[in-house]
């Protein structure tokens, strides 16, 4: 009788439990129990524990049927009272007042789920922007007010303005990396980008695992669209176009203070440099301004960028130089054939660049080169950050430095590292070494991290089946499967003695 | 002449009924399939396409003959023919996802092969890994019967960066025992009400029938205990009987179970698959064999042991055609067909010269498949282009002269970016891939001018340099097996030498090294090849040879 209202109530919503994350993921359709700091999930091959910091909200059906706290709670429940919110009310009331939250609730869960079919996206317009996203409300928000705070702030700094009759822009955000590759049409290594031919389009993805990235990696992209602002029918070679943007991809909204602050440091792209320089090559000013398509714009030209930009002689330069490629009048441009659109060549830029900085001759070129790589080299020695020596880390392992990898990624882990792909990477250096205890013991810690990752619990289940607890392992890589997750490794088990567990 | 009214009536009467059977022929040809089970009424006058020799999944493909149209605001208008691709997915290989086989190579080492039968859970997994004409999303969705069978709608948009312009794709996927089957019909989205009516009615002519008892599973690897990277490691006459096996399987194959439309015959070596007509068909037959004679009797000396396989060549007698032919299979290793068109470009046509650069790669990957992925860029760039012009001219192998290509030189050397073919030989790939895009595009364009001067042009008349383009891809290969040899000699040291850094700096003295050591590998490899076929010239010969040359090119 106790709450066979409320339970009625909360039953005829439609049954099963509901788990929505702050990451942005919903789940449904498993078992769910209410434990002390979370909320356990009963998989068919094991339970899951996730943790309230994990949780934005949970609609469970065994919430209506709470035993009395007390004696002095069961005492009101006979006379026909409840608690809620700190007073007694009768005990219809509160079934009907809690009905009408979980109805609320689950319907912004449903709300939440539905959303990850593109067809059912939310369509939000800001003064300036038309957002088209699968993001929960809470997750959303962020990205608003950045793009808008982005917008204020480049437009203020460059003394531009966006033209009244200029159509606002969309921009497309996908609940993750899946989603995106289908529905925006791209594949391999694109993280996001600009349609900069019309109609111009902006699409990127959340990344719940490095949201920070994802949203730097918008920026990035976002830029391209604020050069159309400096001077819609030029399109920016590729140098300083792409320097430009990852210059500008460094930047932080804070939504407290509502700030949003640009230039920091990209330090991913710092330690593609060093790696560039471990392995005896350092760029060339004149090669890289003067080159087409060169990946290294996204880099040792980032570097250049942020060089120019915080010396408080050279920005003025690079800002005309900027400004010249796109209206100067001796500027020799080509139309690139659709659009009204013109650009220039490399040879130009570089014309142009030397000009402007008054490199008169190989001299002149030389000195200003050895300043730039001095200020690198002053880069890579501050790049210290948790996120700093994460990506040391990556870049790494990337390119063949286990060791080096290694180090970068205990630190990261001392100096509080919450990444648990880092744990999970350096999980794998140490399981590759034999230390069996010391590779699962940060596999728990990253699926503490993201417990519902269903790529991580095969990950264990395989170190275990390679450390000699098969039937542990077997059940652990099923009950990855079951989670599921973005990991296609999680579809093939390797078994047999095979697979020694590092990946 | 005048007419009763009577007559007028039963003359109008009759146009009446033979429009009306007109229009419900348009629907009445039909696909049917005693292996799956199934058939299903296609719109007439839509071409069946073939499949693939080692398709597993796509088992109906069919293209309107009509072509429609999409103009971007203030763009370019781009064309498209509707389509409609049947694909199967059966369900006990859905739960078998992978097969994994153990097996040993020839030196009793495991070897893990990876097998995936069924590649593709269902329908939308087909799609998200399959499909690649734009962004797409399904937009509607539901239940719905024909007859007996259970069957689920599906309505997508193809929108962003869609090829061609917005598309909708209609799929009805059709629940059967054991088995899924996706009826897939795509058209531009301004188009979809023109076609909408014949494509319902196509999809709800769907029947079961019995099935013929035939395997649902088509084993994709039939015949073939190897890949051709595992027969790298049998000796050449095993592998020359492993190739002529494969050959034969796979011209069996091709011919096999070919649409209305389609025919197959053998012309020489090659099977000949096509829907053109047979004089065409002969055509590429002939000049594919040219350029095969060619190759033998130019580099008689790469691979002599070995056993080169025949491929299939498919003609399609479209564009639109082969582009749909191409949209169905996956990739795999052991393909061994050429796919072209008549694209009625006579002796400029660019398919003609795709199916030379389709025999070179052949004739060349079973040969000498290591010794060709090593060639510089030059020589390879080059030989492709120079091959791509050869044409059949009254029985006898013709180069024609690449006008285009002749002007693009033209102008590099009036604009003093010409390279002198020795610079030209000794740009290695990092070097050429890590400049301007103009920068390649030069140099591509002046290797084709190269090899055409060495291989059909003055230096091939010259007795002094007649061999040139031998004699450096004889050292090319001495190089590669003398390093060969070091690496394996190098391998045995450092398995003893326990080689993995202990310590950061070691690390990073290896980086580094390797880092370095690539790219003077690419260098040295050039240098030795060089050296050893031309150690003998002196400057001035190299004087002479290149104001030959540029006068050639100028």
């Amino acid at each position: 009788m106790l709450s066979q209202l409320l339970f009625a109530a909360v039953a005829a919503l439609g049954a099963g439990d509901v788990l929505c994350l702050k990451d942005g993921r919903v789940v449904d359709g498993v078992p769910m129990e209410r434990k002390d700091g979370g909320i356990a999930l009963a998989y068919q091959n094991g339970t899951v524990f996730v943790a309230d910091e994990l949780i934005q909200d949970a609609v469970l059906e065994a919430d209506a049927a709470r035993a009395p706290a007390d004696a002095a709670e069961a005492e009101q429940r006979k006379n026909g009272m409840v608690t809620f919110e700190g007073r007694w009310i009768p005990e219809k009331k509160r079934a009907e007042l809690v009905a009408k939250r979980l109805a609320e609730r689950r319907a912004r869960a449903e709300e939440a789920k539905a959303r990850l079919e593109w067809r059912n996206r939310a369509i939000v317009e800001t003064k300036n922007l038309r957002f088209e996203h699968q993001l929960p409300d809470h997750v959303f928000a962020e990205y608003r007010d950045s793009l808008e705070a982005f917008l204020a702030t480049f437009s203020r700094n460059w003394k531009l303005e966006t033209p009244k009759d200029r159509a606002k822009l969309p921009v497309n955000i996908y609940i993750d990396r899946r989603n995106f590759f289908q529905v925006a049409g791209v594949s391999g290594g694109v993280l996001a980008y600009f349609r900069f031919k019309k109609p111009y389009d902006l699409n990127g993805y959340h990344d719940r695992l490095d949201p920070d990235y994802a949203k730097q990696v918008l920026y990035h992209e976002f830029v391209h669209y604020l050069e159309k602002l400096v001077d819609i029918d030029f399109a920016y070679p590729h140098f300083p176009n792409e320097s430009v943007a990852e210059y500008y991809g460094a930047s932080r909204w804070d939504p407290v203070a509502r700030k949003f602050t640009t230039g920091l440091l990209q330090e991913g792209r710092l330690w593609e440099i060093q790696t560039d320089i471990a392995g005896g090559e350092r760029m060339s000013l004149e090669r890289l301004i003067s080159s087409d398509r060169l990946y290294e714009h996204y880099t040792w030209g980032w570097s250049l960028v942020h060089y120019l930009m915080n010396d408080v002689k050279l920005e003025p330069k690079f800002e005309s130089f900027f400004l010249a490629l796109s209206k100067g009048k001796a500027v020799r441009r080509t139309a690139i054939g659709f659009d009204n659109l013109q650009t220039c060549s490399a040879d130009e830029v570089w014309r142009v660049f030397r000009q402007e900085f008054g490199l008169k001759d190989a001299e002149a070129v030389r000195k200003f080169e050895v300043a730039w790589h001095e200020y690198v080299d002053g880069l890579i020695a501050r790049n210290t950050s948790v996120a700093g020596k994460e990506k040391a880390g990556y870049q790494a392992l990337e390119t063949g430095r286990p060791l080096r990898a290694k180090r970068f990624f205990q630190e990261a882990i001392d100096a509080g590292s919450r990444s648990p792909r880092v744990f999970l990477e350096q999980a794998g250096l140490l399981l590759a070494d034999g230390k069996a205890a010391a590779g699962l013991a940060l596999i728990d810690r990253a699926i503490a991290l993201d417990p519902l990752n269903g790529a991580f619990h095969g990950r264990k289940g395989r170190a275990l089946k390679a450390t000699g607890d098969k039937a542990e392992g077997e059940r652990l890589v099923k009950l990855g499967r079951e989670i599921g997750g973005d990991d296609p490794w999680i579809e093939i088990d390797l078994t047999d003695g095979d697979d020694d567990g590092t990946k | 002449m005048r007419h009763s009214a009577f007559a007028r009536r039963a003359t109008l009467g009759f146009r009446a009924l033979a429009a009306a059977v007109l229009v419900a022929a348009s629907a009445l040809a039909e696909h049917k399939d005693a292996r799956l089970g199934f058939s299903i009424q296609t719109p007439r006058d839509w071409n069946a396409i073939p499949q693939k020799a080692d398709e597993a999944w796509l088992v109906a493909n069919y293209q309107s003959n009509k072509a429609f149209f999409y103009t971007e605001k203030g763009g370019w208008t781009s064309e498209h023919k509707p389509d409609m691709q049947a694909i199967a997915f059966v369900s006990e290989q859905v739960k078998e996802r992978a097969r994994v086989e153990k097996k040993k190579d020839r030196k009793g080492n495991d070897v893990l092969i990876v097998d995936f039968v069924s590649p593709y859970k269902d329908y939308k997994d087909y799609m998200a890994r399959r499909y690649s004409g734009g962004g797409w999303y399904v937009d509607k969705e539901e239940k719905v019967k024909v007859g007996d069978v259970d069957a689920t709608a599906i309505e997508i948009r193809v929108d962003k960066l869609s090829y061609d312009g917005p598309k909708r794709i209609v799929t009805w996927v059709y629940h059967l025992p054991d088995l899924d089957l996706a009826v897939q019909f795509e058209v531009l989205q301004d188009s979809w009400p023109k076609v909408q009516a014949e494509v319902m009615r196509c999809f709800k002519s769907f029947k079961t029938m019995p099935r013929s008892g035939e395997a649902l599973v088509r084993e994709v690897s039939t015949g073939r205990r190897l890949s051709i990277l595992e027969a790298d490691e049998l000796t050449p006459e095993e592998r020359k009987g492993w190739r002529q096996s494969e050959e034969q399987t796979f011209h069996e194959r091709a011919g096999k179970n070919l649409p209305a439309g389609w025919n197959s015959k053998k012309f020489g070596r090659f099977l000949v698959v096509y829907s053109c007509d047979e004089k065409f068909a002969k055509k590429v037959a002939d000049q594919a064999e040219a350029v095969w004679q060619w190759l033998d009797a130019t580099f008689p000396f790469v691979g002599e042991k070995e056993y080169v396989r025949a491929p299939v060549l498919r003609v399609c007698k479209s564009q639109d055609e082969m582009q749909q032919f191409q949209k169905a299979g996956d990739w795999n290793w052991n393909n061994l067909e050429i796919v072209t068109c008549q694209d009625y470009g006579g002796s400029t046509s660019w398919y003609l010269g795709a199916v030379n650069r389709g025999v070179l790669d052949v004739w060349f990957g079973d040969r000498d498949r290591e010794l060709y992925w090593a060639m510089p860029a030059w020589l390879s760039g080059g030989l492709r282009e120079v091959v791509a012009q050869a044409r059949v001219d009254k029985g006898r192998i013709e180069f024609q002269r690449d006008d285009w290509n002749r002007d693009e030189v033209r102008t590099v050397v009036k604009e003093g970016r010409a390279k002198k073919p020795r610079e030209l030989m000794m740009l290695t790939d990092t070097e050429l891939m890590s400049g301007k895009a103009q920068n390649y595009w030069d140099v591509h364009g002046q290797s084709q001018a190269l090899v055409t001067f060495l291989a059909t042009g003055a230096a091939a008349k010259n007795a002094r340099t007649k061999s040139f383009l031998q004699d450096y891809v004889k050292s090319l290969k001495a190089v590669q097996v003398e390093l060969k040899a070091k690496q394996e000699a190098e391998k045995g040291e450092k398995a003893d030498k326990s080689a993995k850094p202990a310590t950061e700096e070691e690390e990073e003295k290896l980086f580094r090294d390797q880092a370095q050591g690539y790219k003077k590998a690419e260098t040295d490899v050039l240098e030795k090849a060089f050296r050893r076929a031309f150690g003998a010239w002196t400057d001035k010969d190299w004087e002479q040879f290149e104001n030959v040359y540029f006068q050639a090119i100028g």
